[in-house]
Formats: structure tokens, C-alpha cells, sequence
């Protein structure tokens, strides 16, 4: 046991050090950062956003609407949230099959069920440090045009959330590039799964819906509220509502993004969060079974 | 004792692997032999289970290895193909693979310098593996074997893309390997390579065991150490059949416009020209040739192999 406790502190330690030795890492440290900059251009250029907006952060980390503070929204977080899966899902276990790795690993005495642990930890770590850090930068920039923030560990708590609202996704690009042993090939059809999985809910909701009536504000909102339930059943997307619909629960008042306005949080947060964990389980599953049972 | 026993692995309807079974003796260097796709690399990547077999068994000191993890520590493994992760410096691999090989991580360290130096690596300790030759890449997947001491090495290819000097060196570092009381199964698609190291040899052709056993036992199999004489002549079928009735030759085949036979080493080669010439057939001419072990294997690969 402490012999396996010890291969995988080395797994950890070796994936840690992949991670974050990664170029595509300090690139979106770089775009976390970038709102800092920009809100201490626009605050030396004399703009200042209106006042009395309480928690702009929210906005900036895509929790709520914009509104008045739209000019530094491009950080948006959880716009950002599928690329970022994508990018690390990618080549999570398919550039070391690539590496030639996989044959140096497992002829010593590393189990699979080892490596996909290490794998998940270190993943966890870099996805959730990433996404802390862009909220910090959130903060700090909502901050510098709106005067003092309150509930900064919650602007942090939610950020880390973020982060780990990537794993359905980031996890679906991993078994695909590990399946297909090309980083590029996973990161291109995570992309697939990502825009399929948001496109059918929208066309299936469409058809129920019907046509006709979308040109009704009654027809809008009936097909918005059906989306956002079709959305439950496809952990894809429903991880990336998470942490919106977290906040939207504890501010009530709150809306989250692409929720309808009578669909409260707690009505969707159970069914969402479900099938985020159900959706980690199964995949993290898959990964194991396609890294044991492959050839390599 | 390492030991293969029925390995047999299918890609779909080619089979890679059909049957085969060997033995890896503790203190023993087995030349692992067959021409490219043999099915060499799919058997020594099964004995380490990262290709799954079909079928077949594979027991270290009567050990399983697929099911019993821990055997792999007693199994050192250089792969065939120089691939590594680019990104990493040669000793930043070394120290990782070291931690998982049982090394304490300033251990690894320590250990990894060394081996590298030992390889001639010693200055390219912090340069990026991509940014190594072939030669070298091999060398640093040599070094990862050497970490720990192994009771077995497989070795898979472990001469292709080194210069001659390191084909000699890595030669000398086998042999310490036997010399140490390891077991050592390293694979080649040419018997000249290893054929002043190895105790006994595995050939592999299609996918199947096609011997085993010591060169002597090659060599008396193949008739290796005997000669070749080709002899033209007027009715060479009918020379053929009474060389092959007779106990003067190892095999007889037609050969242009008369015969080639393979004699023992016991024999004088002008016995069978005198023999033909006993049969009242008119020996235009004729040409006798030593056989080198190389032949003997190629020509073992060439009539089991493509069951000519």
C-alpha cells in the first residue's frame, strides 16, 4: 500500500509538472489577467462603470446578464469554460500514447486505475487553480471600475466550481483522444460533442415547441424553460450551469445565465448536479476501460 | 525462469502472434530473432501486458505477470522505437520513472545521473529530449532500464539506431547484465548482431516459433556449420532424388540447371560431387561454399517462414 502510495505521489508529481509546463497554461493565465489590464486602461482613460451595481463580478464571471459593466465581460469565465476543457481533455492520456510514455509507465508496476487517479488529481488541481485565478483577476478588475466588492471568497468558491464544472467535458475529450491517440483529434471532437450537445436540445425543444409559435414572447420563454430541462440529461453543458445556478440559489433575486425567469435555481440545481456526477463517473469509467483494455 | 507459454494475439483477422512459447533462463542472453513484423515487439509487449493476448500464459519465477503487478519490478524493458516525451529533459524522465520504479525522489535523481552518465549522456542531462539524436533518444530509453537492477531485461531492439561504438558498448552492458545473474531477452532482425553474446536463440517468423535452442543446435539444425555445394549437372532431378535417398546431405533442391546441396559438417563436399559422378550424370561443374549462422537463420525464416 505505501508502495502504491508512493507511485502515485510520482504519477502526481510528473503530471503536475506536464501541466504546468504547458504553453496553452500561461496563455489563459495571460487572458485571466488581461480584465485587470483593461479595467486600469479604461480607469486611467477617466470610464468608470455605474455605480451601486453590487457583486460586478458576477457579471464578469457569467453568472448574470452584463449590463453596465459589459466593457469587461470578455472575461466572462464561463465562456470560456468549454475551451478550456477541450484544450486540457485533449491530450490528457492521448499525448502519452503519442510519447511513447504509456510503454515506459505500465511496464513497471503501475496500475491503470493509478495513473487515471493521478490523472483526475493533477487535472483537478491545474483546471481549478486556472479558473481561482481568473476570478481573482475578476474581482480585482470589478474592483478597479466599481469601487470595492463584497463576498470575495465567494467570488473565489464559484470560480473554483468553474473549474470543476470543466471535468463532464474535459473528460469526454480525454476518452476521445485517448480512444483515437491524437491530442488534436480529442480536442477537435470534444469541440463536436460540446456544440452537438448544446445544438440538439435547442432543435429538439424547437420541434416540441413548434415553429410557429416562436415568434411569440409566450412561445420564447416555453421553449427557453424547455431547453434549460433538456439540458439536465447532457452533462456537457448542464457542468457549465452549475455554478451559475449555485449563485443564482444563494442570491434568489439573481439570474443566471440562459436560465427563464420562472425557472427558479433550486427547481434545476438537483437535476443538474446529478447529471454532472453522473456524467464524471461514467466517463472517468470509460477512460479506465479505454486506457486498460487499448493496446499500447 | 521467464516463461511464455502459448502466447497468441489478433488484430482482427491477422493474427500477429500464434502460439508462441520460450523460456527466459536467469543468467542467460536469449537473441530473440525474426525478420520485421515476426511478431517480435506484439510478444515482448504482451509479456509486459501492454498488449493484451488472446490467448497465453506468462509466468516470472512462477509468478503471473498479468495478474500479479508487482512481478514488473523484476522486469527491466527497453522499447523498440525511440519515443519519449519531447518536452522532458533526459534526467527529468530518469528521476519520474525512478520514483516509480520504488526510488525515493533525491534518489531518482542521484540515480539518474549516473545511469546517464554511464550511457555517455552525462552533459545532456538537462537538454530536452527533442532536441536529441536518435542515437541518443535510444539511449535514454536504455537508461531507464538501468535504473533499478531487473532479474530480466527485454530489450527490444536495443542496437538499432546506435553507431558502431555504442553497438559494441550496449553489446558489453548485455553481457554485464548476464554477468549480474539477470535473464536477458533482446530481440534483433539480424542473428549477426547478437551472435557473439547470445546462449541460446529464439527465431520468430509469421508469428510463430520457428526454434529455439543454442547456436550449435542452430547451426546442426540448419546445417549451418557444414557447407553448400552446387552442382551443375545433366539430370539434375534425378540427382537430386538420389542425393536425397542417400545420407550425404541435409536437404537437396534444384538450383538453375543442376542442384544445391546442403552437406554436415562432418562430410567432405567432394563426397557428393563423386557420388553424382558415380550415377554416370555428366558433372559439368561445380562450387562449394562455407554457410555462415546468418544464413542458416535466413534460410530457416525463408523455408518455415513462407512454408516454402
Amino acid at each position: 500500500m505505501v508502495d502504491r502510495l508512493h507511485i502515485v505521489k510520482g504519477l502526481v508529481y510528473y503530471e503536475l509538472t506536464r501541466e504546468l509546463r504547458k504553453k496553452s497554461f500561461y496563455l489563459l493565465i495571460v487572458l485571466a489577467v488581461l480584465p485587470v489590464i483593461v479595467a486600469i486602461v479604461l480607469r486611467l482613460a477617466g470610464f468608470t462603470a455605474p455605480t451601486g451595481h453590487p457583486r460586478a463580478w458576477a457579471s464578469i464571471l457569467g453568472f448574470e446578464q452584463a449590463g453596465g459593466i459589459g466593457m469587461v465581460s470578455m472575461a466572462g469565465l464561463a465562456g470560456w469554460a468549454w475551451l478550456v476543457s477541450i484544450l486540457y481533455g485533449g491530450d490528457l492520456v492521448a499525448a502519452d500514447a503519442r510519447d511513447g510514455l504509456f510503454g515506459l509507465l505500465f511496464a513497471r508496476p503501475v496500475r491503470r486505475v493509478d495513473y487515471l487517479a493521478a490523472k483526475m488529481v493533477s487535472v483537478v488541481i491545474v483546471v481549478t487553480l486556472l479558473f481561482t485565478i481568473a476570478g481573482t483577476t475578476a474581482v480585482a478588475s470589478a474592483w478597479i471600475l466599481v469601487g470595492p466588492q463584497e463576498a470575495i471568497w465567494e467570488a473565489l468558491g464559484l470560480s473554483a466550481l468553474l473549474g470543476l464544472s470543466c471535468l463532464p467535458l474535459l473528460l469526454a475529450s480525454a476518452l476521445l483522444g485517448a480512444y483515437t491517440r491524437s491530442p488534436v483529434q480529442g480536442m477537435i471532437f470534444g469541440f463536436a460533442v460540446y456544440m452537438v450537445s448544446t445544438i440538439i436540445p435547442a432543435i429538439t425543444a424547437t420541434l416540441i415547441v413548434g415553429p410557429e409559435k416562436l415568434s411569440t414572447l409566450t412561445g420564447q420563454i416555453e421553449l427557453a424553460k424547455l431547453v434549460a430541462q433538456l439540458y439536465a440529461y447532457i452533462p456537457f453543458v448542464a457542468s457549465f450551469e452549475v455554478p451559475g445556478l449555485v449563485y443564482g440559489l444563494v442570491h434568489g433575486d439573481m439570474l443566471a445565465t440562459m436560465i427563464p425567469l420562472d425557472l427558479r435555481p433550486s427547481q434545476l440545481l438537483p437535476a443538474y448536479s446529478l447529471s454532472t456526477i453522473t456524467g464524471i463517473v461514467m466517463l472517468v469509467i470509460l477512460l479506465w476501460y479505454v486506457i486498460t483494455y487499448r493496446d499500447y | 525462469m521467464l516463461v511464455v507459454e502459448g502466447l497468441r494475439k489478433r488484430y482482427g483477422r491477422v493474427v500477429a502472434v500464434d502460439g508462441v512459447s520460450f523460456s527466459v533462463p536467469q543468467g542467460k542472453i536469449v537473441g530473440f530473432i525474426g525478420p520485421n513484423g515476426a511478431g517480435k515487439t506484439t510478444t515482448i509487449k504482451s509479456i509486459l501486458g501492454l498488449v493484451r493476448p488472446n490467448e497465453g500464459r506468462v509466468s516470472v519465477n512462477g509468478v503471473d505477470a498479468w495478474r500479479v503487478p508487482s512481478v514488473k519490478r523484476l522486469l527491466g524493458y527497453v522499447p523498440e522505437l525511440p519515443e519519449a516525451p519531447g518536452w522532458m529533459t533526459a534526467c527529468g524522465l530518469l528521476e519520474k520513472l525512478g520514483v516509480l520504479d520504488g526510488l525515493g525522489f533525491n534518489e531518482a535523481r542521484r540515480v539518474a545521473k549516473s545511469v546517464l552518465n554511464e550511457l555517455g549522456l552525462g552533459d545532456k542531462c538537462d537538454i530536452a529530449i527533442s532536441r536529441l539524436s536518435k542515437g541518443e533518444r535510444k539511449r535514454v530509453l536504455i537508461a531507464q532500464a538501468m535504473l533499478v537492477e531487473h532479474e530480466y531485461y527485454l530489450l527490444d531492439e536495443p542496437l538499432t539506431g546506435l553507431d558502431p561504438e555504442w553497438i559494441a558498448r550496449v553489446r558489453r552492458l548485455i553481457v554485464e547484465f548476464r554477468e549480474q545473474g539477470a535473464g536477458v531477452l533482446v530481440s534483433s532482425h539480424l542473428l549477426r548482431e547478437l551472435e557473439e553474446i547470445v546462449d541460446r536463440v529464439v527465431i520468430i517468423s509469421r508469428g510463430r516459433v520457428v526454434f529455439e535452442g543454442t547456436l550449435d543446435q542452430l547451426a546442426e539444425r540448419a546445417g549451418a556449420r557444414g557447407g553448400v555445394v552446387v552442382i551443375k549437372c545433366s539430370e539434375p532431378v534425378k540427382v537430386a532424388n538420389a542425393l536425397r535417398s542417400s545420407r550425404l546431405v541435409l536437404e537437396v533442391s534444384l538450383y538453375g540447371g543442376g542442384v544445391r546441396a546442403v552437406i554436415p559438417e562432418s562430410h567432405d563436399p567432394m563426397e557428393v560431387v563423386d557420388y553424382v559422378r558415380r550415377l554416370g550424370v555428366e558433372v559439368k561443374g561445380f562450387e562449394v561454399s562455407r554457410v555462415s549462422l546468418e544464413d542458416a537463420y535466413l534460410k530457416l525464416v525463408g523455408v518455415k517462414g513462407d512454408g516454402r
